[in-house]
């Protein structure tokens, strides 16, 4: 009677694990569906919304295709501009470096020649006073200091010109 | 034997069969529906931002279109396309030259030019058309001239000008001998790369740097003399 009974409640609880298996296993499918289902539905959304946005890009892109002539006009414009203003920005002002030398320069002294260029400066100087010329040589000498924008003073001749009868100083300026 | 084997694990675990198979059902569904639509949608938002991101662009571009008119817009290309051409323009180099000259009170004795290739077949080989020198930021045609000039501050009054006329010009040397002054001056110009333009898909309102310049360029503009300034027919010889 007991072994009966025993074997009774084995094949309960057996029945149990397979009910219990079962139910989990059908738990997990559900939830596997609805959470697929949330899924599919948010993919849904969101391809919705980006097929909106190419739609709404086209028609931009055709209301700006309406303007096409003042779109290329515009371009245009910026093209100039750009490139314009890389040449400004680019272009190197000799007078300022040529400002600069003469501003050492004292009134007494005349510039008789000159060579200018972006690194280079030549200049001929000119005078009856050699007292002036002594010193712009001195002024010369702070300039290079200074490295303002001189990077080198090279002087090639100094001396006096009997056919104009003045003191002449030949003077390369680099910068 | 095998067989005999398989029997006995089948009778043992036939119960949860169905189970099973429910199981192995939801992993396939993971594996081929939920993941893939997982990716998808990672992949759909990052489109889709990229794609507002686009549209922002165009937004701003048809802003931009509609903020010009298109006599406002001509005007301003004209003042550009005067300070930039796209060709070698020589009458435009000319006026720039007499423009400043006349604002410096300088003669200009003698110029000239060397033009070069003007046109090539496409694809033939032409090094001298719309070639850069290194530094410059656009091809250049270089000019020489001469002006009468007997202190520096001429010389001075004269450079300041030419950097202050249109076309855009940058003068490269100055040779003063003490009676003339020998100039090298690049007047730039730049082609238009129609292709590039075409691809552009944004276009931007001008900016403040771009409308400053442009305003710059039309005071200098001003100051160059119009065409209609230079006589059209050579100065009759006296008797």
């Amino acid at each position: 009677m007991s072994d009966s009974i025993n074997l009774s409640l084995g094949r309960q609880v057996v029945k149990t694990e397979i009910k219990k298996s079962l139910l989990i296993s059908v738990v997990l499918l559900s939830a596997v569906v609805l959470f697929t289902l949330i899924l599919v539905g948010t993919n849904y959304i969101f391809t919705s919304r980006y097929d909106k946005l190419v739609a709404d890009e086209a028609e931009l892109q055709a209301r700006i295709e309406t303007q096409s002539a003042k779109k290329a006009k515009l371009l245009l414009l910026h093209e100039r501009l750009s490139t314009a203003s890389s040449i400004i920005t680019a272009r190197k002002n000799l007078n300022e470096k040529f400002a600069e030398v003469l501003a050492a320069a004292p009134d007494t002294l005349t510039v008789k020649s000159s060579a200018v260029a972006a690194n280079l400066i030549n200049m001929g100087f000119e005078s009856s006073d050699l007292a002036a010329l002594n010193e712009f040589l001195n002024a010369l000498y702070s300039l290079e200091k200074d490295k303002s924008q001189i990077t080198k003073v090279k002087v090639n001749s100094f001396g006096f010109n009997e056919t104009v009868a003045n003191y002449v100083m030949d003077v390369d300026f680099n910068f | 034997m095998n067989d005999s084997l398989l029997d006995f694990y089948y009778q043992k675990y036939k119960k949860y069969l169905l189970s099973a198979v429910i199981g192995i059902i939801a992993i396939g569904i993971v594996w081929q529906v939920a993941i893939p639509q997982v990716y998808s949608i990672m992949q759909v938002r990052t489109d889709s931002e990229l794609k507002q991101a686009e549209i922002a662009k165009l937004e701003a571009s048809l802003s931009a279109l509609n903020s010009y008119n298109d006599a406002n817009l001509d005007d301003n290309i004209k003042t550009a396309t005067t300070a930039l051409p796209a060709s070698k323009e020589i009458l435009a180099m000319y006026l720039a030259i007499v423009s400043a000259s006349t604002k410096a009170e300088v003669t200009i004795t003698t110029f000239a030019t060397r033009i070069g290739t003007l046109y090539t077949r496409k694809g033939a080989k032409a090094l001298d058309v719309d070639k850069k020198e290194p530094g410059d930021a656009a091809p250049a045609l270089l000019m020489s001239l001469t002006i009468d000039a007997t202190s520096t501050e001429e010389i001075q009054r004269f450079t300041d000008e030419l950097h202050a006329v249109l076309p855009l010009a940058e003068v490269k040397t100055i040779d003063y001998s003490g009676t003339d002054a020998q100039y090298e001056i690049s007047f730039y110009y730049n082609t238009v790369d129609t292709q590039t333009l075409s691809k552009q898909v944004n276009i931007s309102a001008l900016t403040r740097a771009e409308q400053e310049l442009l305003e710059q360029m039309k005071v200098w503009n001003q100051q160059t003399v119009a065409p209609s300034a230079i006589p059209t027919n050579p100065p009759t010889p006296s008797p």
